[in-house]
């Protein structure tokens, strides 16, 4: 096995770099394995992954507020050059406008995450 | 730690060896023994001393085997010898040469059920010493989950609910629910495993959908679907870090019509307050795990909110498609306390939730730092001395 630390690469893109405000925010989380060998992630419950957006350092969404999950260990084995891709969407009722960093993140131990910045406004 | 999917399963070499040495068998018979026209049977001959082939075609027949090492020949003959042969001195018996049919090939599939075996957790809590009294006959338990394989063998389902989205029926498309289920109430017959209350009713309610992931609204609808149809426990083998006023709300009516609710503690782990929700509601009884050695999982949620630990690391259960998976999680812990909570009720059936929180702290096994601490809450639970502190009901 190789070593993930070493190995995995997180990305996470959003459809666009800036939206009108009360437009639905698509985000790609992207999880590869960039290594020679094949790597093993363990995961500690059903959870897969999770996307947080914030606005000046504080929360203001996260997906996987609301669901639960089953509480069994898992693992996701990737084979050299393989990845997987989550997507979800953000639908941001009624925000200020200004810059969010939205983040994606593979919630094995440890964890690996992403980040990226849009722009809300009213202009666009 | 962590899964392998179908453990405990012999290789069907030996199945596939004996099932070919048959057709082998079988085709030698068939190639020596030519079809026989309709005027002849195909009979074989024992006789008292020596095989006497002369007297045989004297008779009309025709040898296909002479046996090695018992004086008996196989041979066709024309009906009427037949008789004439039984009357010969030196025969002993004639007798229809029996047709030996081919056995199918077993279909490549799930692999052979292993005889039933007691899963190391369900001994661990005492519970096979409480069967002789009590297997949770008729204690309705539903279980909050991705729902259970109506078709395995080593389950009866009695029914059920989806609130999965997109999902009508309750089986499941997942594998943990049907795992779950098992170690609550697998069937004590010939195959596969037993559960900790073989006789429990299982009700799957659907509230966690093909991943394993579902919305609190969803639990919440299989928590007042459990009030409205009657269960006397519910089974949570799920965790959220979101409080919810309304699972709340809802959970402590279900407590005050008498249910009893346990749900896995986490696996967030070993830090400290990191319970999840429901567990970590006052209502709920939540469970940790401890592997083979009576030691809590690394993995396993720890907080003042912990009640119990039961056995979570390694454990062997039902799961989806008819077969069997070893998974590991506080989602393996909950049951177990499930299983015993059955048998409590069946026992007395009329005891309040509070009453049955009482004997199963009093009767567990104390581990890690003396009395409650949390890391094993009260410790480990144990079913036999559950059961024997649970009074019969008041006449």
């Amino acid at each position: 096995m190789g070593s993930a630390g070493e190995s995995i690469i997180v990305e996470v893109q959003t459809d666009r770099d800036r939206y009108r405000v009360g437009e639905p925010v698509g985000m790609r989380l992207r999880v590869s394995n960039n290594g020679a060998l094949p790597v093993e992630l363990v995961f500690p419950s059903a959870q897969r992954y999770d996307f947080v957006v914030f606005k000046d350092g504080e929360e203001v969404w996260r997906w996987s507020r609301g669901r639960v999950f089953a509480m069994v260990l898992g693992v996701m084995v990737l084979k050299p050059g393989e990845g997987k891709t989550f997507v979800e969407t953000w639908r941001p009722a009624g925000c200020a406008p200004g810059k969010y960093r939205v983040v994606g993140m593979i919630v094995c131990k440890p964890a690996f995450e992403a980040a990226c910045i849009v722009e809300i406004g009213n202009a666009f | 730690m962590v899964r392998g999917l179908g453990g405990g399963v012999k290789p069907g070499f030996k199945r596939v060896f004996s099932v070919l040495l048959l057709i082998v068998l079988t085709l030698s018979i068939l190639l020596f023994a030519t079809a026989a026209p309709s005027e002849r049977v195909a009979v074989i001959v024992g006789f008292k001393q020596a095989p006497d082939l002369q007297l045989l075609k004297a008779h009309g027949g025709e040898v296909s085997y002479v046996c090695k090492y018992v004086p008996a020949v196989a041979v066709s003959l024309p009906p009427a010898a037949v008789e004439a042969l039984r009357r010969n001195p030196n025969v002993a018996y004639v007798e229809p040469d029996f047709e030996v049919h081919l056995v199918p090939l077993a279909k490549p599939g799930p692999p052979p059920q292993p005889a039933e075996t007691v899963p190391w957790g369900v001994e661990r809590i005492g519970a096979p010493k409480v069967w002789k009294s009590y297997t949770g006959s008729g204690v309705k338990v539903a279980v909050l989950d991705t729902g259970i394989d109506v078709k395995h063998p080593d389950l009866r389902v009695a029914g059920g609910a989806s609130f999965v989205k997109g999902s009508k029926s309750y089986s499941d498309d997942n594998g943990h629910g049907t795992h779950v289920a098992g170690i609550i109430a697998a069937l004590d017959n010939e195959i596969g495993v037993v559960g900790v209350a073989p006789d429990a009713e299982l009700y799957a309610v659907k509230v966690l959908n093909r991943q394993g992931s579902g919305f609190i609204s969803w639990v919440v609808a299989g928590i007042e679907w459990s009030i409205s149809n009657e269960m006397q426990v519910i089974s949570m083998s799920l965790g959220s870090t979101s409080d919810s006023t309304t699972l709340h709300d809802v959970i402590t009516l279900a407590y005050s019509r008498g249910i009893v609710l346990v749900a896995a503690a986490g696996n967030s782990g070993p830090g400290e307050d990191t319970v999840e929700y429901p567990a970590k509601y006052g209502e709920v009884i939540a469970v940790g795990a401890t592997d083979a050695n009576n030691e809590i999982a690394s993995w396993s949620s720890r907080g003042s909110e912990l009640e119990l630990a039961a056995p979570g690391v390694s454990i062997y259960s039902t799961y989806k498609g008819g077969t069997y998976a070893t998974l590991s999680g506080t989602s393996m812990a909950c049951p177990h306390v499930t299983g015993t909570v059955a048998l409590i009720l069946q026992k007395n059936p009329g005891l309040t939730p509070n009453e049955v929180r009482g004997i199963l702290r009093g009767s567990a096994v104390d581990l890690g730092s003396e009395g409650w601490d949390s890391t094993y809450g009260y410790g480990l639970v144990n079913a036999f001395e559950a059961v024997e502190n649970t009074p019969q009901p008041s006449p």
